[in-house]
């Protein structure tokens, strides 16, 4: 059970292996921007995505998708733990802005790569005021919790240890990430032409899902910042990590397996044209049952077992599976989502198939790549701060 | 004033010219059909049946295309067709996921027929290429979505917004059979051999458009989804789009 009591506040961790993530991290940008030179030069083209008897939005917008989920789940599982005043949260704070941060900049990084005049989005979506749009109130939320993240960081490193942080900033960046996140859902969940998406409750399946990528993300960067040795990390950080952090995360997965669980049923039950086609399709796709089987319920049975949840290589095998899981469910909502072709009669005669082309890949690999820089360089920057501090 | 279309089904033959000449008109790559004719098929042999649908943009009354667009790239104008800017246009599909009748298209992608007649035909920068069958008056208006269009912007059809925005004020029919309109009738209309189509001013009760509607039941696609479509179709004992996945079979029967 956590202990929500006056906490001792220790220094932030600094990653023991920042060589090896500035390394992968270094070596995926060097890959990814080879590997987009095609885009540059040949433009969309260079995509498999099109207007006929391809995808409309293909890996990456899953990419962006994926990580803006991840950034905003961050925030919320570190925001909550810091105003519930969680014991073992302090040092976990600035790390984890950081992380969301470095989320956050790959999402839009994988965005502005799929845009086909990403530089006209900066003033033609504020000036024109689209208020209908769910884009547009999409780029307000973001604007507004990307600024209020950059505050936040910047005031955790101007803080000293032992004073707690800004309670209304905490507040105000926990709704940010709240709207950006029921926003980014309705994008997909307004449209009533598209039955696989649309759903007024696709927002709280979204939370669901961040809350999930954002813990696992959490326990997984912990655990790479101090090695893998949970005796390095302060007492109340290594309780919080043994004993509520995994009672925590097999919550919110026994949550997301519902939701899931429920999002498959009602498609496979479902008369509507469009609907039920596609999860007929969806559960014959090997992806899924590794989502399923290996993804989602295996770290259910890690995280049950009481001996082995408390041990940083089983929550952090339990983290990378669930974070992959994720990724393939992201995918299948949002190419499942397009699979049925709209009214393209025998031009298409079935289901649209897709298949990312090696450029699309490129940026997957560029913007989880930029994550882990932007992550690195930053934990670098605390540690020269606190080193003069 | 609202123009609008009708489309006779039981008249239309699926002949396809009005594709091509939509083609011809707009300068449209090959495969870029934003005048298109499907063709279904239901059954088997020998109870088999083919049927046809042609399908413009159908310039709704409440598009959804418009309504996510955030740039107010697409917007309908004051006589009622939805066209896009291509000056705000951002290219970011969003339209072509909301539009529930799949009429728009984003040419920076692979080509629609191969080989790619971009590259044997190509410009510096914009526009993307330059068509060999390009018209000495080719109207280039990008404000509208008319023209060859840039890179990395979203394209439909336009009523031949080119055409029609000239059209005399007050004309309730654009009628290809009238010298005096016939310059002003969009391209798929002028062409269609059967005169299948009609097209005219929707907001006047004594168009030929609206008494088609009246008298022989108008109908239009997916009325469910509330887009309010400005294209008729008289059906008669005629075709209705299928469901699909009735009778098309999927990837793993084929």
């Amino acid at each position: 059970m956590m202990n929500v009591q006056t906490q001792t506040f220790a220094r932030t961790a600094i990653p023991r292996n920042l060589g090896v993530l500035f390394f992968v991290g270094g070596l995926g940008l060097l890959i990814g921007l080879g590997g987009l030179f095609p885009l540059f030069l040949e433009g969309h083209r260079m995509f498999n995505t099109g207007s006929m008897d391809k995808m409309v939005w293909g890996i990456a917008v899953v990419t962006y998708a994926y990580l803006a989920l991840a950034s905003f789940g961050v925030t919320l599982v570190t925001m909550l733990g810091s105003l519930f005043r969680l014991r073992g949260c302090e040092p976990l704070l600035m790390p984890n802005l950081l992380l969301a941060l470095a989320l956050a900049i790959g999402a839009v990084a994988a965005l502005a790569l799929e845009l086909g005049h990403p530089v006209r989005a900066i003033w033609a979506m504020p000036f024109n005021l689209q208020f209908r749009s769910p884009f547009y109130w999409m780029g307000i939320a973001w604007t507004a919790y990307l600024a209020l993240l950059l505050i936040a960081l910047g005031l955790s490193f101007r803080s000293s240890p032992g004073k707690p942080f800004n309670r209304k900033l905490g507040v105000l960046l926990v709704l940010a990430a709240l709207g950006a996140l029921t926003v980014q859902a309705l994008v997909y969940g307004l449209m009533a032409m598209r039955p696989v998406w649309f759903s007024s409750t696709l927002p709280l399946y979204f939370l669901i899902g961040a809350v999930l990528v954002g813990l696992s993300l959490i326990v997984l960067f912990t655990h790479i910042a101090h090695g893998f040795d949970a005796g390095s990390m302060p007492e109340d950080t290594r309780r919080l990590m043994a004993d509520g952090v995994p009672t925590a995360l097999l919550t919110i997965l026994v949550v997301y397996l519902l939701a899931t669980a429920s999002r498959v049923v009602t498609g496979l039950w479902s008369n509507l044209d469009g609907h039920r086609i596609v999860y007929e399709h969806l559960i014959r796709s090997g992806w899924f049952h590794l989502e399923v089987w290996v993804g989602l319920l295996l770290p259910v049975v890690l995280l049950s077992l009481r001996k082995l949840s408390a041990r940083p290589a089983v929550q952090s095998c339990a983290a990378v599976l669930l974070l992959t899981a994720a990724f393939i469910g992201r995918y299948e909502f949002i190419i499942g989502g397009q699979r049925v072709p709209l009214f393209k009669g025998t031009w298409v005669p079935g289901l649209i198939d897709y298949t990312p082309s090696v450029t699309e890949w490129m940026v997957s690999v560029f913007a989880f790549s930029l994550v882990l820089a932007l992550y690195a360089m930053g934990s670098r920057m605390i540690g020269f701060i606190q080193a003069r501090g | 004033m609202r123009w609008g279309m009708v489309i006779d089904l039981e008249k239309c033959t699926g002949c396809q010219a009005c594709t091509t000449a939509c083609a011809m008109e707009n300068n449209r790559l090959p495969g870029e059909s934003w005048q298109d004719v499907l063709f279904y098929q239901e059954g088997e042999y020998p109870s088999a049946q083919l049927k046809w649908f042609p399908r413009p943009c159908f310039h709704c009354e409440n598009p959804s295309c418009m309504y996510v667009c955030p740039t107010r790239a697409t917007y309908k104008t004051d006589d009622g067709v939805v066209l896009i800017d291509w000056n705000k246009c951002i290219g970011c599909k969003y339209c072509m996921i909301a539009c529930p009748y799949g009429v728009r298209f984003y040419t920076d992608e692979k080509p629609l027929v191969e080989p790619d007649i971009k590259e044997t035909f190509p410009t510096e920068g914009d526009p993307q290429w330059e068509p060999p069958y390009k018209k000495p008056d080719t109207v280039e208006d990008w404000k509208r979505g008319v023209g060859i269009q840039p890179h990395g912007v979203v394209s439909k059809c336009t009523f031949c917004y080119h055409r029609i925005s000239n059209a005399p004020p007050g004309v309730a029919d654009l009628d290809p059979n009238d010298p005096e309109l016939v310059e002003y009738v969009p391209a798929c209309v002028r062409t269609c051999a059967p005169t299948a189509r009609y097209f005219g001013d929707l907001d006047n009760p004594h168009s030929t458009v609206r008494k088609l509607i009246a008298d022989k039941r108008g109908g239009r696609l997916l009325d469910q989804t509330g887009n309010k479509p400005q294209v008729y179709y008289l059906t008669g004992e005629g075709g209705a789009v299928p469901a699909f996945g009735e009778g098309q079979p999927t990837e793993e029967e084929e």
